[in-house]
């Protein structure tokens, strides 16, 4: 066993044959919540915590699609250039003309 | 052109091919993109019909929110040997690159076939039910989705990766 601790020992913890123990984890499938708190009690002194939470009542996000899906396009165009002008604290400004949008 | 320009071309042209699903509980955190074909969108928004088909498209509908919300998903690299309950699994022939997300509860489950573009983000092309994939159906379904592919697409091919977490960026484990 992983945890450390055979078979025996965790029958021995949880009150329960060997066999019987040894029955109960070749099916996990028909556990209850009762029975993964016991066993994960007995394996390890850990208990599980539950919660609700009420996803319907809290705020949709604000990001639910990429961010490169809705962003401009920029393309060229043959009449695109490039206009530098330098301010006159020396910032190098760069701007392009005409801006085409696609998309 | 990039796959995005196209993925972009076709969720915001004037007749959308392509549609960007996000769960359907707005407060969701979108982890994974998931892009749906118009075959896919037109099953997954309610009202679904009341019975058992409708049913199963909403549970559908869940299982791609999961990829979405990025929840912890189990992925098959292997299609000739996977677990039944895999949500992800590669489908025959591997390079191909088309894979098929599983909705497998209720039984019989939702086969949904599409191809990555890039990391975290999957195309879901064609569907359907579970018991109309016979086995001679399959190739069938697979060059459906490839087809699919090629008419949105054109000469870019699906994305293809060497290792699992080239297709994704976490929260998985290979099965």
């Amino acid at each position: 066993m992983k945890s450390g601790i055979s078979q025996a020992d965790l029958a021995r913890r949880l009150g329960k044959k060997p066999d019987r123990v040894c029955k109960m984890l070749a099916a996990p499938g028909n556990w209850t919540a009762n029975t993964a708190s016991d066993f994960l009690f007995a394996i390890s002194g850990a208990e599980i915590k539950y919660g609700i939470s009420y996803p319907l009542d809290e705020a949709p996000r604000n990001l639910t699609r990429p961010e490169w899906l809705d962003s401009p396009q920029i393309v060229s165009t043959n009449s695109a250039f490039i206009k530098l002008s330098i301010q006159e604290d020396q910032n190098l400004k760069v701007q392009m003309w005409p801006p085409v949008r696609v998309g | 052109m990039a796959i995005r320009d196209k993925i972009k071309g076709h969720c915001n042209g004037s007749i959308s091919k392509l549609f960007c699903l996000s769960p359907l509980i707005r407060s969701t955190p979108v982890i994974r993109t998931l892009f749906v074909s118009t075959e896919v969108n037109d099953v997954v928004y309610p009202p679904w019909p009341p019975n058992r088909n409708g049913f199963r498209l909403a549970t559908f509908r869940g299982v791609l929110d999961a990829f979405t919300a990025g929840e912890m998903i189990s992925v098959a690299e292997n299609p000739f040997k996977k677990p039944p309950d895999a949500f992800l699994a590669r489908v025959d022939p591997v390079t191909d690159e088309v894979w098929d997300i599983r909705c497998v509860d209720p039984q019989p489950g939702i086969r949904c076939l599409g191809s990555f573009a890039e990391k975290d983000t999957f195309i879901a092309l064609t569907w359907g039910y579970r018991e109309d994939f016979d086995p001679e159906d399959w190739p069938i379904e697979i060059n459906r989705c490839k087809e699919k592919w090629k008419e949105l697409f054109g000469t870019n091919p699906p994305f293809r990766g060497k290792h699992l977490d080239e297709y994704l960026s976490g929260n998985y484990y290979a099965v």
